[in-house]
């Protein structure tokens, strides 16, 4: 390992189940250090989603992404959507919201401007679950 | 003793020429910057252009496909790539040194997809008695790759009219080789048909060339050998043809890398510039220039403790000096 690279990034992946959504929220940086961790978290939350009901990842709390971060949600995505459901990307902002736009992800996946909004995209159930 | 890098080709699949209206959007451009006293005559005229006419214009980037020349002034060269740029090189060797170079022409070539090899056709020292080509290559199939080319249906004049001795010599990667002053390095990218990058040393400078090559973000991680192979660069020659999102779906396997990416390979590599190359032929001097901004601001977010990394974007007619 270089001597300038930094240490093994902090991530913390948590997930809730409101109706047919299983909710997950993702805090701290997902770099190449971590982003094999990354994707069995997302992995073993997006196969258990019901057939066609849907994720929706919370970023809202990730203060940093790398190219191997947003490969794990864009499998996440193939994997949710195999099931023929539908995942959804919300809470993407500062430097993240750049790095979704620069890497032109923002096209790429589906992303909602709010939780809510995001839920709803789900279901309305699990939009009324999750303001409940 | 310093060495310069220059770049007479630097478009990826097919030449891009300008269109005519491309040429019509930039002289509007031009003559809407500038003020009467601007284009009162010549001399002012040229003046305007040389100092950037206002910065309304965009890079231009150029058209030709891949060809790079590594040189130290007044003293050994090598040309890496035969793509269409090799047609400008031709024509400036010929026009300032004559039709018959004192010192053979040493090339290293990545690998043979047609905007790699197309110019070699055009190369005009090729055909003139008492000229020496050495063409250097980890394919074995070197040879047989540029007679394919040179003879019928692709091209009227067959291999072996040329008049000049051209000589392929087959090489081995991850080895340190002496060619014509410089050490060398080759190492495999990840490329449809194999292709390789190249390192290039020479008065403690050091040069990578490293087109084309899809680095799939699954691939980078600490370990990666390919960031050894870059390491401490100060100049990374790097495909950014496609966006990332391009790259890990609908492009995925299609040979090519981001900007997003090539500024993640080089921060950990500890290069020092950062140069993207084999530009996407659809994209239009604009488009390549955001790509350029973007990256730079990638760069700022992912820097973190370590030293600002320089990202430019190469057109033809670019010349870096190292050293």
């Amino acid at each position: 390992m270089n001597a300038t690279d930094p240490a093994p990034s902090s991530l913390k992946v948590s997930a809730e189940q409101y109706a047919d959504c299983c909710l997950v929220a993702v805090s701290g940086r997902v770099d190449h250090t971590n982003s094999d961790d990354f994707l069995k978290d997302l992995t073993a939350h997006a196969e258990k989603v019901a057939r066609g009901g849907g994720m929706v990842i919370d970023l809202g709390k990730l203060d940093f992404i790398t190219s191997a971060g947003l490969r794990a949600l864009l499998l996440a995505q193939r994997a949710v959507t195999t099931g023929d459901g539908k995942l959804v990307v919300c809470g993407i902002g500062g430097v993240v919201r750049e790095v979704f736009r620069i890497s032109k992800f923002d096209a790429l996946l589906n992303v909602a401007g709010s939780t809510n909004e995001a839920m709803a995209q789900i279901s309305a159930e699990a939009a009324e679950a999750f303001s409940g | 003793m310093s060495i310069d890098v220059k770049f007479w080709g630097t478009r990826g699949s097919i030449p891009r020429p300008q269109s005519r209206e491309q040429i019509e959007a930039q002289i509007e451009a031009v003559l809407n910057a500038a003020t009467p006293a601007d284009i009162a005559n010549r001399e002012s005229v040229r003046a305007f252009i040389a100092s950037g006419a206002n910065e309304s214009l965009p890079t231009i980037y150029g058209g030709n496909t891949a060809c790079v020349q590594v040189s130290e002034p007044s003293g050994p060269s090598l040309l890496i790539d035969f793509g269409s740029g090799a047609r400008e090189y031709a024509a400036e060797v010929m026009r300032t040194t004559g039709p018959v170079a004192a010192e053979p022409y040493h090339v290293l070539m990545s690998h043979f997809h047609w905007d790699h090899i197309m110019g070699f056709p055009f190369f005009m020292p090729a055909y003139i008695p008492g000229n020496v080509i050495h063409i250097y290559s980890c394919h074995d199939n070197v040879e047989e790759c540029f007679r394919r080319q040179h003879g019928a249906p692709s091209f009227p004049v067959p291999f072996d009219v040329l008049g000049a001795e051209i000589n392929f010599h087959i090489i081995e990667p991850d080895t340190d080789l002496e060619i014509n002053g410089y050490k060398v390095r080759a190492h495999e990218l990840n490329h449809a048909g194999r292709a390789f990058g190249f390192r290039v040393e020479r008065a403690g400078t050091v040069t990578v060339y490293a087109s084309d090559a899809e680095h799939k973000p699954e691939m980078i991680s600490d370990g990666y050998p390919y960031v050894d192979f870059i390491r401490g660069a100060d100049v990374l020659i790097f495909d950014a043809q496609y966006s990332l999102a391009e790259a890990t779906s609908v492009k995925e396997d299609w040979g090519h890398s981001s900007n997003v990416v090539g500024v993640e390979l080089a921060l950990m590599g500890d290069v020092r510039h950062l140069v993207f190359f084999h530009h996407e032929p659809l994209n239009n001097d604009e488009r390549l220039d955001q790509i350029v901004r973007e990256a730079r601001r990638i760069e700022e977010i992912m820097r973190r403790e370590r030293a600002p990394l320089e990202v430019s974007g190469a057109y033809d007619g670019l010349v870096l000096t190292l050293g």
